[in-house]
């Protein structure tokens, strides 16, 4: 999953970039609106956290003006003014969500996940791969109830091609939805990244299919269950 | 009320002295009755016969129509000679006694004879040899004179409640007409929309008066409407103020709780620990940069921002300033040109050094590379000035006055790492004024922005060192 941050603030960015990459995200933060514009142009994400005070404009015009051109990622405001006005015309402009400033890591964590589930047809929140099963709450793979130690990336990369069971998804996707932009693009990456989930999902290695020359299948088991 | 009042006593005052009147006449009457019977008594020795005409109980004497008399006389030994006829023992015997007690002057008296209201005279005669005569009485009838006095009395009644009644009316009406249009402009004025700002009492009046109390509460709230718009202004500036102050203190705390949050999430090495702490004590500084700035302006609006004034030459003050911005300048690529004059004035010379480093730093980051700053001092009459001027981009029309307000940031020098709080030239300013001067932006040809502090100066002559 792939997130843009867009913050003025090092402070403030450096610790969401770092702590939500340790949470398994693909993590892009734009200073301005400006960059903020031109990274929502060149790459996909499947959510933007905006703060409301930016250099060269404010979050709220440009959260409307990309409802507007009809991009329709989901958006959660990060925003220091705590007052009713302000709270509405960002939900107004077309936002998803707002944390008010300061807010917990974990409540933030909690609201993206939120966000990408209702992205998600099926709202699932546990998705069976044979028989492993991927905790999306906990960000986690369990076989026997047992964790399986992933890094983030092998995370991030299992957790696609599980939201897309069945589907080819395009190494491009794969880069695309789990890799920061601004890598080397390098498809190589993908295929050794690849082969990592394969070995650590072990007798469901094989449920990763190859599509020569296109990208790759995962075929999940029949029981998706519902969470909730 | 005060007609009625006024009626009331003018109609008492005719009937008392319209009966006082008609008794004197009546009494004038009753006398010469009463002399002609006396006369006729002398020469006859009897009282006239015209007593006992027509009427048996009464004694008519038929002066004139209407009055009807008793006439007797008595001797000195208290027996009667002559008298009216027809009365009562008792009636008699009443009479005797008022005769045998009368003086020489007639005296008048109310008295009651035979169930009739009557007036009576009695007065003590001696005519000449006839020494038998002691008193003569004579009495007529009251009743003509109580009906002049009972209609004149009904028509007095009459007059009062009917003027009373009437100018009731009347002053009602004249009220009524007088105070229509005065209800007018209090049903306006008491109208929901009188408190809306701009409602004015919109009704024509002929008369003058009430045209200039009309407009009098307009201008009213004409100044209301002004007061109220001013009150606005600055409660919104307020409210601006507090939402920006919770934005400028609450950016920090988040920072902080964010990274000491994500720090905590798993076990990290000592290089990365001690990595948060660094940037944890940039925020923990900006916090408490900005909270000193707050409380600096809070003192400066509640006029308690105390300055240790004493005699300091502003020139030194620069120098010091311009130094400790040397090494950033050289870095920089930017020359301070110092165009120092020796000038004495009364102030807090740290206060100053604030406010001359404030406008250097402001400067500093404005200025282009390879440019010129210039800080000098100059002389005006009564004040002493310091400025800064940079060859940045200088400021748009009401920029001039906008940098002073307290975290406004221009678009350009928005961005926080370029910028502090956003308070410093309020302090500036606030600083400035608090030694009675003042501090101004302007731009400078051929370009960039100058900012100039005014101060009172004092007497050179007696001030300077030796």
């Amino acid at each position: 999953m792939k997130v843009l941050v867009v913050e003025d603030e090092k402070p403030a960015a450096n610790y969401l970039k770092s702590g939500l990459s340790e949470e398994g995200f693909a993590v892009d933060v734009a200073r301005t609106v400006g960059d903020a514009d031109d990274f929502i142009e060149i790459a996909v994400y499947d959510v933007v956290l905006l703060d409301v005070m930016l250099p060269g404009g404010s979050g709220i015009e440009l959260c409307r003006n990309w409802r507007k051109r009809g991009i329709s990622v989901p958006i959660l405001f990060l925003t220091a003014r705590d007052d009713l006005h302000d709270r509405v015309a960002g939900l107004d402009a077309g936002s998803d969500d707002y944390l008010i400033k300061p807010f917990s890591f974990e409540e933030l964590t909690a609201r993206i996940r939120a966000l990408l589930r209702r992205q998600r047809s099926s709202g699932a929140s546990d998705i069976a791969i044979g028989s492993h099963v991927l905790d999306m709450n906990r960000r986690r793979l369990l076989l026997n109830a047992e964790a399986v130690s992933l890094t983030a990336r092998e995370y991030q990369l299992l957790e696609y091609l599980a939201l897309n069971c069945g589907r080819l998804v395009t190494r491009t996707a794969l880069w695309e939805h789990v890799w920061e932009t601004g890598s080397e693009p390098d498809s190589n990456v993908v295929d050794v990244y690849i082969r990592y989930v394969r070995n650590k999902l072990g007798d469901d290695g094989g449920r990763i299919e190859t599509v020569r020359g296109r990208g790759y299948v995962l075929n999940c088991a029949a029981n998706v269950h519902e969470h909730q | 009320m005060v007609t009625a009042a006024i009626l009331v006593s003018v109609s008492i005052l005719v009937w008392v002295s319209v009966r006082q009147l008609l008794l004197v006449n009546t009494d004038s009457a009753l006398l010469s009755v009463a002399r002609s019977e006396e006369l006729n008594f002398s020469d006859t020795g009897h009282i006239t016969a015209r007593a006992a005409r027509g009427i048996p109980s009464a004694l008519e004497l038929s002066v004139s129509k209407g009055y009807r008399m008793f006439g007797a006389v008595i001797g000195t030994d208290g027996r009667i000679l002559a008298e009216s006829n027809g009365k009562s023992a008792k009636d008699r015997s009443t009479l005797t006694t008022a005769l045998l007690q009368t003086g020489a002057a007639p005296r008048f008296a109310f008295a009651t004879y035979s169930n009739l209201p009557v007036r009576i005279v009695t007065y003590r005669v001696h005519k000449g040899t006839t020494s038998r005569v002691g008193a003569v009485m004579a009495a007529i009838s009251l009743r003509p004179y109580l009906r002049s006095i009972n209609a004149l009395l009904g028509i007095l009644l009459a007059t009062t409640v009917l003027g009373t009644v009437f100018s009731a009316f009347l002053s009602r009406f004249v009220a009524h007409v007088l105070t229509v249009p005065l209800l007018q402009i209090a049903n306006e004025a008491r109208h929901k929309d009188a408190v809306t700002p701009g409602y004015r009492i919109t009704a024509d009046f002929a008369d003058s008066d009430l045209r200039d109390v009309a407009n009098a509460l307009n201008t009213m709230l004409g100044r209301r409407d002004a007061a109220y718009e001013e009150v606005n202004r600055l409660l919104s500036i307020q409210s601006q103020f507090t939402a920006d102050a919770s934005h400028e203190l609450r950016s920090p705390l988040s920072n902080l709780r964010g990274m000491f949050e994500v720090a905590l999430r798993r076990e990290r090495t000592v290089g990365d620990y001690q990595q948060v702490i660094q940037d944890g004590l940039i925020e923990v500084k900006r916090l408490s940069s900005v909270t000193n700035d707050l409380l600096t302006l809070a003192r400066s609006d509640a006029h308690q921002l105390h300055l240790k004034i004493d005699t300091h030459n502003l020139a030194d003050i620069a120098q010091e300033s311009c130094n400790a911005f040397s090494s950033r300048a050289e870095q920089k690529g930017v020359t301070i040109d110092r165009k120092l004059f020796d000038i004495f004035a009364p102030c807090d010379n740290l206060r100053i050094r604030e406010v001359i480093d404030n406008l250097l730093d402001n400067a500093m980051r404005l200025a282009p590379s390879g440019t010129h700053l210039t800080v000098g001092t100059e002389q005006q009459s009564g004040f002493g000035s310091v400025y800064v001027e940079d060859r940045g981009p200088g400021l748009a029309g009401e920029e001039l006055e906008l940098v002073f307000r307290r975290f406004y940031r221009s678009d350009r020098s928005r961005s926080r790492d370029s910028g502090g709080s956003g308070l410093g030239l309020a302090i500036c300013r606030a600083i400035a004024e608090a030694h009675g001067g003042s501090l101004v932006a302007s731009n400078s040809a051929p370009t960039g922005a100058r900012f100039t502090l005014n101060l009172p100066t004092v007497d050179l002559g007696r001030v300077a060192p030796e």
